[in-house]
């Protein structure tokens, strides 16, 4: 009888053993969360049936499942929807431009930066706005809940009499700026190039003030952010492939 | 001046017209999940027991008190809290149009069979025949006829209101429409194709809506 007992807990804890080898599996794939509304950060070729979201974001996030040896699944959500999902476990991490500050920091954790954003203007064509020292006076559209409307709010101090439009699409801002309630939209160098290439009347003026370093986000205390910012370290050469295949701003 | 440029989204069209498909699965496993339950709340609301009655009552007033957008946030974050669950966007959607759509058709139902006269209730009863049989055969006929219009509005406000579930992510006509606009910085355009893609779905609903209810009127 003793024996019996003996072996149905060994036999339990190799079951136990087993069930959490099998939660680090090498072939569960890695859940990456993003909102592909961001060309050319992430996005999908809707002319192309938009299968399969691509862009900057998504070749870094392959790239470092081939360094960590897992495969990836790509998830996709609202923006507003990323954090919340991370916080609930539906996914491992997320890349979806999102820029590591102080703020964010307090409800989830980053890795090492991965890309450091540039900063420009989107101003109509006739405009004589060149630095941002020049927007006193003037209106500024910026995204809800991005780092630019924070940098926005800091000009608001150094620059005043500045006001700041946020709104929640780019579309939006466009549309402002075309109907003159706004004076200039900031946004990040290479999206604003591609906007501006895009909507006629519209030109883009890069910065020399440059944004705030993008970093992948991972739900507080993930066992990820150790082996993922090991493999960043030695992506470098990865990234800059990446960005020159994807960004030409610079 | 707005200038309307469909040219550059043109090849995309077909990406946001996969969402009609989407659209109309929701709506539609919503809708008639939401007729069953909404079916049963209202006969709890017509009963004489005093629990059923009260608890329709008050899962109608949660149900109709409250944004459909919060629910939809609600069943989608909180469930994997909650109840260890990791729910789909899909099941989140079909869980809140449900819930919310039966609370009001509950309230259709409800009144078609009000305003179904009591004497043929109390007729059938002295009769003999059994409240259920009196129920299914007498009452909830009529009372679908008379909540025929009822129901018709209900169903093309899911149409339009299951466009929330694109922002917890569903790619439905709404959330195509925007990744459009998002990739072409194109604002407008996208979005009049897709109102007019809901327009179209809704006339067809309340065309075929029309004829049910003139093939009603003559039974």
């Amino acid at each position: 009888m003793m024996m019996r007992f003996l072996y149905l807990c060994v036999g339990l804890m190799i079951l136990v053993s087993c069930d959490k080898a099998a939660d680090h599996d090498a072939q569960t794939p890695l859940v990456i969360i993003t909102s592909p509304d961001n060309p050319p950060f992430e996005f999908k070729d809707t002319a192309k049936g938009g299968d399969e979201v691509i862009g900057f974001d998504m070749d870094v996030a392959h790239k470092l499942s081939e360094h960590l040896g897992r495969p990836v699944k790509i998830m996709e959500a609202d923006f507003s929807a990323i954090i919340p999902s991370l916080q609930s476990g539906r996914a491992d991490m997320a890349i979806s431009t999102i820029a590591a500050t102080d703020e964010r920091r307090k409800s989830v954790d980053f890795s090492d930066p991965y890309y450091q954003q540039e900063l420009a203007l989107l101003v109509l064509e006739d405009a004589l706005l060149e630095t941002e020292k020049h927007l006193a006076g003037k209106a500024l559209g910026v995204q809800t809940g991005t780092t630019h409307e924070t940098l926005g709010y800091k000009w608001v101090k150094e620059t005043p009499p500045l006001t700041i439009i946020s709104l929640s699409k780019m579309g939006e801002l466009v549309q402002e700026l075309k109907n003159h309630r706004v004076h200039a939209v900031l946004t990040e160098g290479e999206t604003a190039r591609r906007i501006a290439s895009a909507t006629p009347g519209i030109k883009a003026v890069p910065l020399e003030v440059k944004g705030e370093e993008l970093a992948i986000v991972f739900p507080k205390g993930s066992p990820w952010v150790a082996p993922v910012n090991e493999k960043l370290k030695i992506m470098n050469k990865d990234i800059q492939n990446i960005a020159t295949k994807w960004l030409k701003t610079k | 001046m707005i200038v309307l440029d469909f040219e550059r989204i043109w090849p995309s069209v077909p990406y946001i017209l996969e969402g009609v498909q989407v659209t109309l699965a929701y709506t539609g496993v919503s809708l008639c999940l939401g007729f069953v339950l909404g079916a049963l709340l209202a006969l709890c609301k017509v009963s004489e027991v005093k629990p059923l009655k009260g608890f329709a009552a008050f899962y109608t007033s949660i149900f109709r008190g409250t944004p459909l957008l919060l629910q939809l946030g609600l069943v989608y974050h909180a469930t994997p809290q909650l109840f260890h669950y990791t729910i789909s966007i899909w099941e989140a959607g079909i869980l809140a149009f449900t819930l919310n759509s039966a609370a009001y058709l509950s309230e259709h139902f409800r009144a078609g069979i009000e305003a179904v006269d009591k004497g043929q209730t109390e007729a059938a009863l002295s009769l003999g025949i059994p409240y259920p049989l009196i129920m299914k055969d007498i009452i909830l006929p009529q009372a679908i006829r008379n909540s025929l219009p009822s129901i018709v509005n209900e169903s093309i406000d899911l149409l339009k209101e299951s466009a929330l579930i694109s922002t917890i992510g569903g790619v439905d006509i709404l959330r195509r429409a925007n990744l459009v606009a998002n990739e072409k910085y194109t604002y407008f355009e996208p979005l009049l194709i897709a109102g007019a893609l809901y327009y179209v779905l809704v006339m067809i609903l309340s065309t075929f809506a029309k004829f049910v209810e003139r093939r009603l009127k003559n039974a």
